[in-house]
């Protein structure tokens, strides 16, 4: 092969900055060296430079050598050889017409919004950790884009949950982004898990989880897939449900305007631009398992369909600009993935990087608006003039009033959730708990009959006892209670310390 | 059967007893706890030792090079094979690092003899392979924690009584099968009771309450040492797969499948520390039987590969508890701590044990977690799908319990509570094991892989010999 160098080069030289990256803020967080502010933006601004380098080398050499896409295969990472066990889990790249300009989109907004946050976090505390995260999100990113097989795709996949949720709960200190991340991050596993099942289903169905296999012999987007139409339908599934739970698409919609709990510069990256597409680009990436399947086809455009028009009506009566964003980019989201089930796929790129690129100027420019608009109006000495689009009830209309309560509540998505699925699970188990601790008590009674009472005292069963049935939570946000405890843990220490260990 | 060149097993075990002889109260503190981290590496030495010749040997099984109980039992009680090569150095590695981060504060009542002891015993219990012995070695391993509940006038009734119902089955049951001749009616009936035998030693789902218990009242060390280096899934490997027929592993494979679901499920709702890693020690557990049941080299080597990555990982999450009980007392799950600004090492060491026992890419569970889900799915088709959900639900309940335990409004402290230097060695230790074997899971993996064949090997040859010898005599 002439160009197989050249091709290995080409992907090292995108790979190479987002693990030097990562590598460099995990080595040295580890080992607790003490890194100034500058030297950390200035290394992450230069990595993604030189992704982006790697980048525009790739189209350059795709375009000067006439090839529609560019696989480099750098062997098997695990391989078991046998010639009746069918496991192998080869690192696999594809640069093609899809993976791309996506990565270009990619290196140039994470590089654009590096340079805003190395202004923007400028002496937060948790600085380090944002650039960690973020190093860890363009990684993600960068893997998922150019991933060859399912497997690499679905490393990338994680790495940008994990790092998603975690940036959501930044603010450690307050109760609603913690929560909120953590919600973020359930959303997150289960529909991960129909990743995996897929990319397992995969493997089962073609013997490998090659995206190039698996779109047959044309490149993106005229590849055809190898599968059946039933497998293909249940694959295909599996996927648009790991992909609406990464692009917030019905039923998983509630976690983006929680998301915005985060940081300025992760909310424009995450939940703006990259994130929230990249459920979109997985099914660009498996378009031809979609097209094999017209059920599959029905599916993707409804889902589509349902989540841009919730969300349009959603967006009309939000209060505050982060969370009105949020569901405006939803709802092309929801175009997008429409465009993907009726087949225009082109369209489908083409909107995601024009959407991708003015979401991520107006999260940016957000927290800086008011403030603006504040300066405008105290120079003309009054008010600028309201301007009202929104689905407020001005008549007693039914139908109205009822959309209005229906965006207000969000679809109802999070109150389905909680109170039939969440609630019921919670109160299950804890009952099953309390059941299990009185019966562990009692059998704890029955053993130890004869030892007599001295022995068979356990302070801490009586106080988790007497926490679980109080059936309290307590969050104490304010920290005051927490604090008291902490203190008394702190004087209390040594003697907790006989009892514990 | 081929020797080594050194009688590295049995100075392993030799060394911990001897250091537990010397762990004496007359001592200073410090001289003990020094006396004791250089037996425990030691003995990790040795254990390594004994990997690295028999990897030179290329063979699938080998012996000391003077078995002395040899002498006594006409058999060679101790010996090294592919299954247990890598779990004895890391089960040592275990137990070195749990000495190396105990805590000034508690040195005093650290439980050194017994930890030696159950140190002693373990690597003893790992390299055997004769029924009899591992039966009398986990007795005797049984032993250790009831002795330090008794110490620390706790309840150890319940605990006693667990393992001795689990001892008397198996027991009842090797009997049984032993003579096996004489009815086909009493061989199944053993076989039954030496699958409940494994079972509650195992402490899976609904004999699991040993599992609470012991978390409960023992010190957290011992607690950790005792249950992960999962003795209960060792004895399953020796004294069950090797001769149980296939319909019975595939009806334990559905009960740990259940016991996973179970478990994963009630950690979502723990409020106590202790709990939840009780839970997740049996969610992991569950999920690491479930693969030794399927008998089908994937799954096996996925599952025997879980068991490094998970020993390992649930370490780490006890290390970090025991960190924080150490500074902080005992802490619940159901508010925000917000220790993160205080140790945000420990917070970031906890997050990536949570990551790698649910198999999250890029650490040591990852490629094991595929495995096992995909020797799964080949046996049970759709219901397999049901460990990744399993594991989904555990990736929730770690980061519920990372945020609960280091996210929250900064509780202000009077003195540091970053970790020692010691505990830093032990953070870095793991982390570059969970990292590394992560990103590098080649040789790991091929070394399970052959364990898995060697396994499935011996299993066929004992389940063949029978129906050979018939064909013999008829002829």
């Amino acid at each position: 092969m002439p160009y197989e160098t050249l091709d290995s080069l080409l992907v090292l030289a995108i790979l190479i900055g987002p693990i030097a990256l990562v590598t460099f803020m995990g080595i040295t967080m580890l080992a607790g060296f003490s890194v100034s502010e500058s030297a950390i933006s200035r290394f992450t601004f230069s990595a993604i430079v030189s992704g982006l380098v790697g980048t525009l080398c790739s189209i350059w050499a795709l375009v000067w050598t006439q090839r529609l896409e560019i696989v480099v295969e750098l062997g098997n990472w695990v391989s078991l050889p046998d010639e009746h066990v069918h496991f192998h889990f080869t690192v696999k790249f594809l640069l093609d017409r899809l993976s791309l300009p996506f990565l270009l989109l990619v290196f140039l907004l994470c590089g654009t919004v590096s340079s805003f946050a190395s202004k923007y976090m400028h002496r937060e505390p948790g600085f380090r950790r944002f650039h960690l995260l973020f190093a860890l999100f363009t990684l993600g990113m960068v893997l998922a884009t150019i991933g060859g097989t399912i497997e690499v795709l679905f490393f990338g996949w994680e790495l940008v949950g994990i790092s998603s949720a975690l940036l959501v709960g930044f603010y450690h200190d307050r109760k609603a982004p913690v929560n909120n991340g953590l919600r973020v991050w359930t959303t997150y596993r289960l529909s991960d898990a129909a990743f995996l099942m897929a990319a397992i289903a995969l493997h089962h169905q073609t013997g490998a989880g090659d995206l190039d296999r698996m779109a047959g012999a044309g490149a993106w987007p005229y590849g055809v897939s190898e599968l059946q139409i039933t497998q293909a339908f249940w694959v295909g599934t599996l996927l648009l449900i790991a992909a609406a739970g990464k692009s917030a698409l019905i039923p998983f919609s509630g976690w983006l305007p929680r998301a915005m709990e985060g940081p300025t510069p992760s909310s424009a990256i995450f939940y703006g631009a990259l994130s929230v597409h990249l459920g979109a680009f997985l099914l660009l990436r498996v378009s031809p398992i979609i097209s094999s399947s017209w059920l599959l086809t029905c599916l993707v455009v409804i889902v589509g369909l349902a989540t841009a028009v919730s969300a349009a009506f959603i967006a009309r009566v939000q209060a505050d600009v982060k969370s009105a964003l949020a569901y405006a980019s939803l709802t092309q989201v929801g175009l997008i993935v429409m465009e993907i089930g009726l087949g225009l796929y082109w369209l489908a790129l083409i909107h995601i990087i024009g959407h991708a690129s003015l979401r991520t100027l107006q999260l940016l420019r957000a927290p800086s608006v008011l403030r603006d608009y504040f300066n405008i109006e105290t120079a003309l000495g009054r008010r600028l003039a309201k301007r009202v689009h929104t689905l407020e009830p001005s008549h007693t209309r039914p139908a109205q009033i009822w959309l209005y309560r229906f965006a207000f509540e969000r679809a109802y998505l999070d109150v389905f959730l909680d109170r039939w699925i969440v609630a019921p699970f919670v109160n299950f188990f804890r009952q099953v708990q309390r059941i299990e601790e009185s019966f562990l008590q009692h059998l704890t009674n029955l053993a130890s009959q004869s030892v007599g009472p001295q022995q068979n005292s356990d302070e801490l069963l009586h106080d988790e006892s007497a926490i679980e049935h109080s059936g309290q939570t307590h969050f104490d946000d304010a920290g005051a209670n927490n604090k008291t405890r902490q203190f008394a843990h702190s004087h209390n220490s040594t003697e907790q310390g006989k009892t514990n260990d | 059967m081929i020797d080594l060149q050194f009688a590295w097993i049995e100075t392993a075990i030799l060394v911990p007893f001897v250091a537990a002889l010397f762990c004496s109260k007359r001592f200073p503190l410090r001289v003990r706890y020094w006396l004791s981290f250089g037996a425990a590496g030691l003995t990790f030495a040795l254990a390594l030792g004994a990997w690295w010749d028999f990897k030179q040997l290329r063979v699938f099984e080998a012996h000391d090079h003077w078995d002395v109980l040899n002498f006594l039992s006409g058999d060679f009680v101790f010996l090294i094979d592919e299954f247990n090569a890598p779990l004895i150095p890391l089960v040592c590695a275990v137990y070195w690092l749990v000495i190396l981060v105990t805590p000034t504060s508690k040195r005093a009542r650290f439980p050194w003899r017994l930890t030696f002891v159950s140190l002693g015993l373990t690597v003893a219990l790992l390299s055997c392979r004769s029924n009899w012995w591992i039966l009398g070695l986990l007795a005797v391993h049984s032993v250790v924690p009831v002795i330090e509940l008794i110490e620390r006038k706790q309840v150890w009734q319940l605990f006693a009584a667990f393992q001795c119902a689990s001892l008397i089955s198996m027991a009842t049951g090797l009997f049984l099968i032993n003579g096996q001749a004489v009815d086909e009616r009493l061989n199944l009936v053993g076989l039954v009771l030496l699958v409940i035998g494994c079972w509650l030693r195992c402490g899976c789902f609904p004999f699991h309450l040993w599992v609470l218990d012991l978390t409960s009242r023992a010190s957290l060390a011992t607690a950790i040492l005792y249950l992960t280096p999962m003795m209960g899934a060792f004895a399953i490997v020796r004294l069950l797969l090797p001769t149980a027929p296939d319909f019975v592993l595939q009806v334990l494979g559905i009960l740990s499948l259940a016991s996973a679901i179970y478990a994963s499920c009630m950690l979502l709702v723990q409020t106590c520390t202790r709990r939840f890693f009780a839970y997740m020690y049996l969610s992991n557990q569950s999920l690491l039987l479930i693969g030794l049941e399927l008998v089908n080299p994937v799954g096996l080597t996925g599952s025997l590969s879980l068991w490094m990555s998970q020993a390992t990982s649930l370490v780490a999450f006890g290390m970090t508890i025991r960190a924080i009980e150490g500074r902080v007392g005992r802490v619940l799950l159901d508010r925000f701590h917000g220790l993160y600004e205080q140790m945000p090492l420990l917070a970031g060491f906890f997050m990536l044990a949570g990551l790698a026992s649910i198999g999250f890419p890029g650490t040591s569970g990852f490629i094991a977690s595929e495995l096992l889900i995909e020797g799964v799915v080949n046996v049970y088709s759709r219901t397999g799908f049901l460990v990744v959900f399993v594991m989904a639900l555990n990736g929730i309940a770690a980061l519920k319990a990372y945020c609960r335990l280091f996210t929250g409004h900064e509780a202000p402290a009077t003195i540091s509570m970053q970790p020692r230097w010691y505990e830093r060695l032990a953070i870095v230790a793991f982390s570059v094991f969970i990292l590394v074997s992560g990103l590098l899971p080649g040789p790991g993996v091929m070394t399970r892989y052959h364990a898995a064949q060697e396994l499935l090997n011996r299993r066929t040859t004992t389940l063949t010999q029978p129906l050979i010898d018939e064909e013999n005599h008829e002829h």
